[in-house]
C-alpha cells in the first residue's frame, strides 16, 4: 500500500509550498493530501490513514491542537506521526491527550522538511 | 488615769486605726491603679484595630477608676460602649493622638460626685494610652489600604504586560506567516535550477504580495507606536471624502472578488470636510479589509450620506458578526475577537488605529452587529472642522490613560 502524507493548513501559499517541498515523493510512490482546516484534515485521515501529517494551529472550523486531540483518540489514527507547523511566537504547552511527535515554527526549512519525511517513512528520494 | 483620759486615749486610737486603715485602703488602690496603668503599654498593643483600641479603653477606664460603664465616641462618628442617659456622676475626657483630638470617652456611675480630680487624671494618662495606639491603627489601615491599592494597581498592571505580551505573540505569528511564504518559495526557487520561468514567475509573485502583506503590518505597527507616543503627523486639507472611498474600494476589490463578495460603494452626499486623505484612506482600508476577512459570503456595502452636521459613512457586511459582550472591547488596543474566530489572524490594532483617527478629526465610530447576520460600522465625521491642535491635544491625554 502507498504511504501518505497529508497536509493540513489553511494559508494557500503554506500549502502549496508544502505540495511543493514534498513533491518528489510522489516519485517514490508517496501520495500527498492536502486539507485546508482542522475538519477537512479530520475527514482525509478518517477517509485514508496518512502515515504523516503535516498540521497548522491556528485554522478555522477545528482547530490543529482539537484535531491533534481526536486523532490521538482514535483507535485506528492514534500512532500517526503528527509534525505541527506554527507561526506562533512561543509554542503552546501541548495538553497529554494532544501530544504531537514534534513541533516546528514557521518560517521552516523546506530542506528541513524532506529530511524529516524522508526518515519518518522510510524513503529515500532524489534531490537534485 | 482618769476615765476620762482613758476614754480619750481609747478614742484617738481608734481613730489613728481607723485613719492606718483608710490609708493602707488609699494605697492598696493607688498601688492597683499604678499596676494597672503599668499594663497599659501592654493592652494597647502594636497591631490593634480601631475597634479593639476603643473596647480596650473602655475596659481599663472602668477598671482603674471602678466606674458603672463608659463610652467611646469618635471624631468619624462611631460609638462603642454604652451610652447612659441620666447618670448620677459623668466624667468626659478628650481622646488626643499628636494629630490632635480624635474623639472622647465618658465615664459614668450612678452613685453621685462619684469622680475625683484624680480620677480624671488617671483617665486621662489611660486615654493618652488609647490615643497613640489609635493613631497606630489609623496608620496601619491607611498603609493596609494603600497595600490594596498598590496590589490592584499591580493587577492592572499585569494585565497590560499580559495584553503585552499577547500582542507581541500576535505581532510575531502576523510576520511568520508571510515570512514563511517568502522564505520558503525563495529557497524553492534558488534550490531548482531548472524550475520553469512561468512557475518562478509565479513564486517570485506569491514573493511579492506576501511582502505587501508584511509591510502593512510593519506600517500599522509604526503608526500605532507613533500614535501612542502622541506623535502621528497628519496633513489636514478641506476636501471631498469621496475619491478616497473609491481609491479604497479598488485597492480591496481585488480581494473581496477573490472570495466572490460583493463590494458596493453608495455616495449620497459628498461634502468638503477638514480632513487628511491618506489617514482617512487607512481608517477605511482597515474598516472594509475586516469587513472582507470576516465575511466569507454576500456583500460588503459603503454608503456615504450627511446630515445637517455631520458627514456618516457606514461600512456593512453580511459576515460572521461579533458578539455583543465583546462589542465594547473591539476598539481596545492589541484587543482581537479571538474567542469567536481564533483563527483569523489580526494584531489587534487596527481598529484602534481607526479610532485614533478618527478621534483626532473630532469624529466617532459607532459599530452594531448580529451574529450570523453581520456588521455595521458607522463612521461620522463633523462638517465643520475641528481645529488640529485642540482634538490633537485630547487624543493625546486619551492615549496616556489607555496606558
Amino acid at each position: 500500500m502507498n504511504k501518505r502524507i497529508l497536509i493540513v493548513d489553511d494559508e494557500n501559499y503554506i500549502r502549496l509550498l508544502l505540495r511543493r517541498t514534498l513533491e518528489e515523493f510522489e516519485f517514490e510512490g508517496v501520495v500527498l493530501d492536502v486539507a485546508e482546516d482542522g475538519l477537512q484534515g479530520l475527514e482525509a485521515a478518517r477517509a485514508h490513514r496518512p502515515d504523516l501529517i503535516f498540521l497548522d494551529l491556528m485554522m478555522p472550523h477545528l482547530d490543529g491542537l482539537e484535531l491533534c486531540r481526536i486523532l490521538r483518540a482514535d483507535e485506528h489514527l492514534h500512532d500517526v506521526y503528527i509534525i505541527i507547523l506554527t507561526a506562533k511566537g512561543q509554542l503552546p504547552d501541548f495538553p497529554a491527550d494532544a501530544q504531537p511527535n514534534q513541533c516546528l515554527t514557521k518560517p521552516f526549512d523546506p530542506d528541513q522538511i524532506v529530511d524529516l519525511a524522508q526518515e519518518i517513512l522510510g524513503i529515500q528520494v532524489d534531490y537534485d | 488615769m482618769t476615765n476620762s483620759t482613758e476614754d480619750r486615749l481609747s478614742s484617738d486610737l481608734a481613730n489613728s486605726q481607723k485613719q492606718v486603715e483608710q490609708l493602707s485602703q488609699e494605697v492598696l488602690e493607688l498601688y492597683r491603679q499604678v499596676n494597672l496603668l503599668y499594663r497599659l503599654g501592654d493592652v494597647f498593643c502594636a497591631g490593634l484595630q480601631t475597634d479593639e483600641v476603643c473596647a480596650r479603653l473602655i475596659s481599663e477606664s472602668t477598671k482603674v477608676v471602678r466606674a458603672r460603664s463608659a463610652q467611646v465616641v469618635l471624631g468619624d462618628g462611631r460609638r462603642f460602649g454604652r451610652s447612659v442617659d441620666t447618670p448620677a456622676s459623668k466624667l468626659s475626657v478628650a481622646i488626643e493622638t499628636p494629630q490632635g483630638r480624635v474623639g472622647e470617652i465618658t465615664l459614668v456611675d450612678k452613685k453621685r460626685g462619684f469622680f475625683t480630680a484624680a480620677d480624671e487624671k488617671l483617665i486621662r494618662a489611660v486615654a493618652r494610652q488609647a490615643g497613640v495606639a489609635l493613631e497606630n491603627s489609623r496608620r496601619i489601615e491607611a498603609l493596609t489600604e494603600q497595600n490594596e491599592a498598590l496590589e490592584r494597581l499591580n493587577d492592572e498592571l499585569r494585565a497590560i504586560d499580559q495584553m503585552k505580551s499577547d500582542f507581541v505573540s500576535n505581532v510575531s505569528h502576523e510576520l511568520r506567516t508571510p515570512l514563511a511564504s517568502i522564505k520558503g518559495f525563495a529557497a524553492t526557487i534558488l534550490e531548482d535550477r531548472e524550475m520553469p520561468e512561468e512557475v518562478s514567475r509565479e513564486f517570485v509573485t506569491i514573493i511579492n504580495d506576501e511582502s505587501d502583506k508584511l509591510m502593512v503590518i510593519i506600517n500599522d505597527l509604526l503608526d500605532v507606536s507613533r500614535m501612542m507616543s502622541g506623535h502621528m503627523e497628519y496633513h489636514i486639507r478641506r476636501q471631498p471624502l469621496g475619491p478616497t472611498l473609491q481609491d479604497v474600494v479598488a485597492l480591496l476589490r481585488i480581494q473581496a472578488d477573490a472570495k466572490g463578495l460583493s463590494l458596493n460603494l453608495d455616495i449620497i452626499d459628498d461634502v468638503r470636510l477638514d480632513i487628511d486623505t491618506t489617514r482617512m484612506s487607512q481608517v477605511f482600508i482597515n474598516l472594509v479589509g475586516n469587513a472582507i476577512k470576516f465575511t466569507e459570503r454576500g456583500s460588503i456595502s459603503l454608503k456615504m450620506t450627511a446630515t445637517e452636521n455631520e458627514t456618516v459613512v457606514s461600512v456593512s457586511d453580511t459576515g460572521i458578526g461579533i458578539a455583543k459582550e465583546l462589542l465594547p472591547h473591539i476598539f481596545d488596543k492589541f484587543y482581537r475577537v479571538e474567542n469567536i474566530v481564533h483563527t483569523k489572524e489580526g494584531t489587534g490594532i487596527g481598529l484602534a488605529l481607526v479610532r485614533g483617527i478618527l478621534d483626532y478629526h473630532g469624529g466617532r465610530i459607532e459599530v452594531t452587529s448580529r451574529i450570523g447576520a453581520g456588521t455595521v460600522f458607522t463612521v461620522y465625521l463633523p462638517r465643520t472642522g475641528v481645529t488640529a491642535s485642540a482634538s490633537g491635544k485630547t487624543l493625546k491625554e486619551s492615549e496616556e490613560s489607555i496606558l
